[in-house]
């Protein structure tokens, strides 16, 4: 039961792409969004400025001396949007599952909570996560060294 | 028995640049390899130590042992650099990325991350940070950065 409750919030990879070429996101695609060099390449190519943030004590986490969890992902990538805006989520366990999340800011705790269950596993933790939010016209991903870059959608327009 | 890589430092180093090579071991599989160790500044501004190997086909060499001999015994995921296998009864993560990331300015490396079952905040299980390895003079893109 809990897994078909979650399954509301997946979006097919081919669902994705026609989401975002209907919205003349024509430079982006699922394959794009889930792979940061590509993601990168594309808007460095354009001449896209990309803003960085970097999470702070990021090597407490890397010596496992601190935890990362749902906190610290909501304040990094969502904080900052109206709650009752929705958001696109890739993550390399939706990539094996040929999907993307979509959900409501508001949402993230039980959203998060139903990730864990379903894929057995903490939602945030050392591993690839790109949002995209149309009403702020952002993209939002993560490296390896725990910085956040972010990118204005819109610059992926033709 | 976990993925570990012993460091010897004993007679046999081998200079190569300006690193000085030692036979590491990749424990459970009883394979050995020269690698390097030196600190470096990464992109956060952090003094870090990273670990290097000679060339592409050693770095490629630990990928394939870390997966039981060949990464070809993991799953690929289509789009993506990295492999996810079990090897001796333990769940890995490695990270193949011959071309390195733009996003942190880091040449070729190898990542090879442990599931950690029960662990976490919440005990969910998670991957380990895991260890990198990069080849040494390659350690970034940008030549202009490098330390």
């Amino acid at each position: 039961m809990m897994n078909t409750t979650f399954e509301k919030y997946m979006i097919p990879k081919e669902d994705l792409d026609s989401i975002l070429q209907s919205s003349n996101y024509y430079e982006i695609s699922y394959a794009t969004l889930s792979n940061e060099n590509l993601l990168y390449e594309i808007a460095t190519q354009k001449g896209i400025t990309i803003d960085k943030k970097m999470i702070q004590e990021w090597r407490l986490y890397e010596n496992e001396e601190k935890d990362l969890t749902q906190n610290v992902f909501f304040e990094f990538f969502l904080s900052d949007l109206p709650k009752n805006s929705s958001v696109l989520l890739f993550t390399d366990e939706g990539l094996l599952k040929k999907v993307a999340f979509q959900f409501e800011v508001n949402e993230f705790v039980s959203f998060s909570d139903m990730y864990e269950e379903y894929f057995g596993m903490e939602f945030f933790q050392f591993s690839y996560y790109c949002i995209l939010s149309f009403h702020k016209n952002i993209c939002r991903f993560i490296d390896e060294a725990g910085s956040i870059h972010e990118v204005e959608l819109s610059k992926f327009t033709r | 028995m976990g993925f570990e890589i012993l460091l010897f430092a004993t007679p046999g180093f081998e200079e190569l640049g300006a690193l000085k090579f030692a036979t590491r071991e990749l424990k459970f599989l009883g394979e050995a390899l020269p690698i390097a160790e030196k600190t470096i500044i990464n992109a956060r501004g952090e003094s870090v130590v990273r670990t290097f190997v000679r060339n592409e086909d050693d770095l490629l060499k630990i990928a394939e042992d870390a997966a039981g001999g060949s990464l070809d015994n993991f799953i690929k995921e289509e789009g993506k650099n990295w492999w996810i296998g079990e090897v001796n009864g333990e769940k890995l993560k490695i990270e193949w990325e011959p071309g390195g990331h733009m996003s942190t300015n880091e040449g070729p490396h190898v990542r090879i991350q442990k599931w950690k079952e029960g662990a976490g905040k919440k005990g969910k299980g998670k991957w380990s940070n895991g260890e990198k390895i990069f080849i040494q003079g390659k350690e970034t893109l940008k030549t202009s950065k490098k330390k």
